[in-house]
């Protein structure tokens, strides 16, 4: 048979959240029904069961880690701390440096100062048309056939 | 006036601020904490050691595990403290970084296929009417509920909070604390029956 005391109500009045009138009200019925008595009973044993359960810490004192585990973390923030700052004051000169070139009047950039020269020029610069002027060619050729001269003993 | 000194730790006790009660309570420390004052971390610690290390200890099967735990809510408390508001009462807080803590590993420990809770040596109660068996099975039975049901275990039974202040703490509505403490002592009286009945 379902007990009429609810098990949240039975929870409650086990870990003592009942008001006193609530507390009161659950007592009296349960001193008139068996049924929810009996689920009573069942609820405290578990819970009497439970505390059974012992859990007395080892002897140790943590403070010693926590301060050391602390200062760490608080040298290691420092640290990053730094390293933000530095990152901070880089990023705003390279911003600084990028308006500065945005805020300058436009030029070519990569043009050759020099004024252009065509193939025809430089080779005419080099002498290399020369080359084919038959005259000059025919020239060359009579140097090497010129007969040496003997000189006069 | 310059600033002032942390006030200096001795025989293990904090000399209160100027103008402060003897025993700073834990907001006050709290408020120390958050500028940079050591000896008010190490008064904290020492007064609420043993409970954190009790409430992962229930969580976690494990006393290593439980201090390394511990350990941890300390410099989360520490790293926060400046943000710490005494409007949510210090336990609560602290409590709620110890749970948090305990559900990530318990988490992390499940993605890795490994026991969630070991509970392997403490011993049973001095009562010698209690038997070792019995501590065995009521170890076992609250090692295997599952992690939200065994949160609200322990908080409920043995820190002794109420659904209000469980609730708090977990950040899920008082119905849902309702509800996993009304599934885990079912659960728990279903299983423990033969023990009870003796």
């Amino acid at each position: 048979m379902k007990a009429c005391v609810p098990d949240n109500v039975l929870i409650r009045l086990a870990g003592n959240e009942l008001s006193a009138a609530e507390r009161e009200a659950v007592m009296r019925h349960l001193d008139e029904c068996a049924t929810c008595r009996g689920a009573w009973e069942e609820m405290r044993s578990t819970w009497d069961l439970l505390g059974q359960i012992t859990a007395t810490p080892p002897a140790r004192d943590l403070t010693g880690p926590v301060l050391a585990g602390a200062a760490a973390g608080q040298a290691r923030r420092g640290r990053w701390a730094w390293a933000a700052r530095v990152a901070a004051v880089i990023a705003l000169a390279g911003g600084l440096g990028i308006m500065a070139g945005l805020l300058k009047p436009p030029r070519t950039r990569w043009a050759s100062t020099s004024p252009t020269v065509s193939d025809e020029q430089v080779v005419a610069a080099l002498g290399l048309d020369a080359l084919d002027d038959a005259d000059l060619l025919a020239g060359l050729f009579e140097t090497e056939e010129t007969p040496i001269q003997e000189q006069p003993s | 006036m310059g600033s002032r000194l942390p006030p200096p730790i001795i025989s293990g006790m904090v000399v209160p601020l100027e103008g402060q009660s003897e025993t700073p309570s834990d907001a006050d420390l709290m408020r120390r904490v958050g500028n940079g004052d050591m000896n008010a971390l190490a008064a904290l610690v020492r007064r609420h050691q043993d409970r954190v290390r009790r409430t992962a200890y229930r969580l976690l099967g494990n006393w290593d595990a439980a201090d390394d735990i511990a350990q941890e809510t300390f410099l989360r408390l520490y790293k926060n403290a400046s943000r710490y508001s005494p409007i949510a009462a210090f336990p609560t807080w602290l409590h709620r970084i110890v749970v948090n803590l305990c559900l990530d590993l318990l988490k992390r420990r499940k993605a890795r296929q490994l026991g969630t809770t070991d509970w392997p040596d403490e011993p049973a109660s001095s009562d010698p009417l209690v038997r070792q068996e019995q501590v065995d099975a009521v170890r076992r039975e609250l090692a295997q509920l599952p992690d939200r049901q065994r949160v609200a275990i322990v908080l409920h039974r043995f820190e002794g909070l109420e659904h209000r202040e469980i609730a708090s703490i977990t950040g899920w509505s008082e119905s849902a604390v309702e509800s996993l403490l009304v599934r885990a002592y079912a659960r728990l009286r279903e299983r423990l029956k033969l023990w009870a009945e003796e």
